[in-house]
């Protein structure tokens, strides 16, 4: 261990390993896997139901803490990430890598042991996928990295109903797919006002490899086929009418942003934001960012609505 | 050892001791679930 490592080992805070899991990325996740665990056919033990979520939720928060271990350098060239424990240096990145792998053997072995096997499968899967495929292979080297490595984030809700039922239907599946198709317009909305940040970063993303205006066209494409796909659990049984109200009038909604940002110059210049702080940068961008910065916001909102409207129709009603 | 690393010590120790007892919990939990399960499973 050098002394820059002692130094910082010295430093960290318990707070500094709870950032390293995502938690506002593992909050989508729990909030996923739980829609999937709750819609699926069948009844679960309660408290198996909140240990399949806390396990699902670790698996994620494992995956997050393998990436950050990871991507400290890149990291710490960018305004959004550099005050992360890793690329700011106040935890080691061994130490980040060792607490990911602990808590990843750990979370796919209880879900596997205490639940089933599948699911404890495709939680090992997902963060091999997140950590490995995406973070390492990915990430650096093609432009269609979010939308391959998008599908780690699209798992919860399988692993969620694998858990609750120890099958994978193609109806859990189809809410792969939503999450799936969600991640590019998602991700590239931010990235059209933070593509400063991964060309410094030497990350292809979509508005750095391609451009601005080609990737406000993917969005609006991907937007197009997102949305009556998101409709469909709608008219399969999975969701009724509060779900098909949620889906088509939410829809309709990602598509006007989508539209308005496809006609937009969003990303056209690079972004001045220097002097935003960390937090800020998010959501305080230039005037004609500001159609990027709206669907980026509104997409969250999106999928939740669904995946909340899905939930209290199973749940509630 | 400064003051301020002691105690970022002593927190990062206790949150530790708090992760552990927390999976033990979780696989006594678990172990019994499993078990009621199966010997419910076998009578009926």
């Amino acid at each position: 261990m050098t002394e820059t490592t002692d130094k910082q080992t010295l430093a960290a805070e318990p707070s500094d390993y709870v950032q390293l899991l995502k938690p506002r990325v593992m909050s989508l996740v729990v909030f996923t896997a739980l829609t999937g665990l709750v819609v699926a056919p069948g009844e679960m033990n309660p408290l198996l139901a909140a240990i399949s979520v806390l396990c699902i939720a670790l698996g994620a928060g494992a995956a997050g803490a393998l990436n950050m271990a990871l991507e400290g350098d890149t990291d710490a060239l960018m305004r959004r990430t550099r005050g992360r424990p890793v690329a700011a240096g106040r935890v080691p990145r061994g130490d980040a890598l060792a607490y990911g792998a602990i808590l990843s053997v750990a979370s796919v072995t209880l879900l596997g042991l205490g639940v089933n096997w599948l699911a404890g499968g495709l939680l090992g899967l997902t963060i091999v996928y997140y950590a490995g495929l995406y973070t390492l292979v990915l990430k650096r080297r093609t432009p269609q990295n979010i939308v391959i490595g998008g599908a780690a984030g699209a798992f919860p809700p399988v692993i969620g109903w694998a858990a609750a039922t120890g099958e994978a239907p193609w109806q859990a599946w189809l809410l792969f797919l939503i999450i799936f198709l969600w991640t590019p317009p998602h991700s590239w909305a931010l990235a059209l006002y933070s593509a400063g940040d991964y060309a410094k970063a030497g990350i292809p993303m979509m508005p750095v490899a391609r451009g601005a205006r080609s990737t406000r066209l993917q969005i609006l494409l991907y937007s197009l086929v997102l949305v009556p796909v998101a409709v469909l659990p709608g008219l399969v049984g999975l969701g009724g009418p509060i779900y098909l109200a949620t889906s088509i009038g939410g829809g309709l909604v990602f598509l006007l942003l989508a539209w308005r940002l496809f006609r937009s110059r969003a990303g056209d210049q690079p972004d001045k934001a220097e002097a935003v702080g960390r937090e800020a940068a998010l959501y305080d961008v230039r005037a004609e960012a500001k159609s990027a910065r709206n669907l980026f916001a509104y997409s969250i909102l999106y999928l939740f609505g669904l995946f909340a409207a899905l939930l209290i129709e199973t749940a509630l009603l | 050892m400064t003051e301020d690393e002691i105690a970022a010590r002593k927190r990062r120790n206790w949150a530790i001791a708090g992760a552990l007892v927390l999976f033990v919990v979780l696989v006594f939990t678990i172990t019994v679930l499993r078990m009621t399960a199966n010997i419910a499973a076998s009578a009926g």
